[in-house]
């Protein structure tokens, strides 16, 4: 039986029916934001990524 | 024969479109109360006057009862698509009542702009906006974000139709996050309320410490520049834009914050399950950012060749900036109308029509074609060249990532081709009625693709004095352009099929349907009436 209750296994369930229970209409929680930190840092790479590609083309070019 | 609406159909499509009348209503609750904080007194009646008035026409609707409870795909296609015109109706109430916006049309365009997450607006004075008024338009950016039918659902005003995932696909949304519509959209207006709160602090420390603004007005300067990013919505407080507070720093943390709007809330999901790995793997990150990096390569030549802003500080303020705004769909443009079309080289303008043309991901708060159907068609275009280079009895399987391994089917590649060859015509028709009012080929170009993609970057041809068929084509091509065609295309054909043969077999429909002239039938392949 899954974690998440009768009706199946929740999202993420593996074949042998264990995983988390997000897929059983639970709501946003911290486990939801803790992907915040990921986020900021890979559009804070992003940007600066492409601030260094666009100075160095930039300079070339010129 | 054209599915037509049934008078059952009439009265859910009404009942539902109450209920979101009613939450519009609700929202303005918000702006209220900042206008009788800040004593605006003057606006503060205006929006009583507007919330009296929407919740009325609200519950009015909501007395139409349906027979039915549950929504079928073509009442929720109809809902959606007259949900947003219905919602920037009544929004645009109070713009109109305040006199800031010079006409109705204006107020309407502007109601439009702002759901739409485009952020142009026609009023002259937006500096000296009252606080409740900037409070309204930044909530409707927010609102519009995340999807007017998506917040009602939020708000528990229309779970109890068995259609509601319906609603929740005609609204652009085709990634379902969760199984259940409104924890999907608590948990997008969560997160998108995190990143918005994150983004207000960092903003209104820079406006008070750089800028040396008091902290209330940083505040607002903060939550109103964090807003319009995270949303891509891109309206400003000031006339001239990002540019009124001049600080690199702040330019970065808007970047930053504009680039959080663009990704796919679906996988913001997905990253919370799984790890950071699936947004660097997503197909759709992954032709976003190839893009950004082939227009920023064109960018930064067009700009090294220019003689006007020819240093490496310009380039990141006028260049980098304008890129990453136009990329996401964002419209905050560090460069004037004037500078855009005058003193720019066309290179410049070229680029940025380059980078607005693609849009965001799927699920974001970014509009365009989306970076999913320009993958789908270029894998496509691969997939046939090997198919014509290999035997005959080869046969391959296209797979890409997007939510996890998906194979590239026939009808994904059809669908994909199809919205992509519609935008392209919609680009080509706003320019050409751009041409026909006299405007320079380069910007009508600019504001059609600015306007269809929800990006808001204009050339100067928008304006309040614009020919009355550019306000509301251009209105049209926001809303067109934020509900991806095929919602609006099957509600207006909806209507007016329903409108020609009369609304099922009610007297109500036939007395319609007998009001409409046999060239309007021709016109829509019909009978005419003599012959029916």
């Amino acid at each position: 039986m899954s974690p998440a209750g009768a009706g199946g296994p929740g999202r993420g369930a593996g074949r042998d029916g264990r995983g988390r229970a997000a897929g059983k209409g639970r709501g946003p929680g911290l486990d939801d934001l803790r992907a915040l930190g990921d986020i900021v840092l890979f559009v804070v790479m992003v940007v600066a990524a492409l601030c260094m590609v666009g100075a160095l083309v930039f300079m070339v070019a010129s | 024969m054209w599915p037509r609406l049934r008078i059952d159909d009439v009265r859910s499509v009404v009942n539902v479109l109450g209920l979101i009348v009613t939450a519009v209503a609700a929202a303005m609750l918000v702006p209220l109360a900042a206008a009788c904080l800040c004593g605006e007194w003057g606006p503060a009646a205006d929006f009583t006057l507007s919330f009296g008035a929407a919740f009325a026409l609200g519950s009015l609707m909501r007395l139409v009862r349906p027979k039915t409870r549950g929504l079928t795909r073509m009442q929720a296609l109809v809902v959606t698509g007259l949900a947003w015109v219905v919602a920037a109706l009544v929004s645009s109430t109070p713009f109109y009542l305040s006199g800031y916006n010079a006409s109705w049309p204006d107020a309407f365009f502007d109601s439009v702009a702002y759901y739409t997450g485009t952020g142009i607006t026609l009023i002259q004075d937006t500096a000296h906006l009252p606080v409740s008024l900037c409070l309204w338009r930044m909530a409707m950016v927010i609102i519009g974000a995340q999807g007017i039918v998506l917040v009602a659902l939020g708000l528990g005003t229309i779970s109890r139709f068995s259609g509601v995932g319906l609603l929740f696909e005609a609204e652009g949304h085709p990634d379902r996050l969760m199984p259940r519509m409104a924890v999907t959209s608590r948990f997008v207006a969560l997160f998108m309320g995190v990143l918005i709160a994150m983004g207000t602090l960092a903003c209104s420390a820079v406006c008070m410490l750089a800028c040396g603004m008091s902290p209330s007005r940083a505040l607002l300067h903060g939550f109103c520049l964090a807003s319009a990013a995270v949303t891509t919505g891109g309206v400003s407080l000031m006339d001239v834009g990002v540019s009124y507070y001049q600080q690199p720093l702040l330019n970065a943390i808007l970047m930053c914050l504009m680039f959080t709007g663009v990704f796919s809330f679906a996988v913001y999901l997905l990253m919370a399950r799984k790890g950071a790995r699936e947004l660097a793997r997503d197909v759709e990150t992954r032709v976003i950012l190839l893009w950004a990096l082939a227009v920023l390569t064109l960018l930064a030549v067009a700009f090294a060749n220019d003689g006007t802003f020819g240093d490496l500080g310009m380039f990141m303020d006028k260049g980098v900036f304008n890129l990453v705004s136009a990329v996401t769909g964002t419209g905050m443009c560090t460069l004037s109308s004037s500078q855009l079309t005058g003193i720019a080289s066309p290179g410049v303008l070229f680029a940025l029509i380059l980078a607005m043309v693609m849009g965001g991901a799927t699920s974001s708060t970014a509009g365009g074609i989306k970076a999913i159907r320009v993958a789908i068609v270029f894998k496509s275009i691969v997939s046939e060249v090997r198919r014509v280079l290999l035997p005959s009895s080869a046969r391959e399987t296209i797979r890409y990532y997007h939510l996890g391994e998906q194979t590239l089917t026939p009808e994904l590649s059809r669908n994909a081709m199809l919205v992509f060859l519609l935008f392209l015509v919609t680009y080509m028709v706003g320019s050409m009625l751009g041409v026909l009012y006299g405007a320079d080929p380069m910007d009508a170009v600019l504001e059609s693709v600015s306007c269809t993609n929800n990006c808001g970057i204009t050339a100067g041809i928008i304006g309040a004095g614009m020919p009355p068929v550019l306000k509301w084509f251009y209105s049209l091509q926001m809303l067109a352009g934020r509900l991806e065609f095929v919602t609006l295309i099957a509600t207006m054909t909806s209507i007016a099929v329903s409108a020609a043969h009369g609304v099922g077999d009610s007297p109500l429909g036939r007395r319609a349907a007998a009001l409409v002239p046999d060239s309007a039938r021709l016109a829509l392949g019909m009978r005419a009436r003599g012959r029916r």
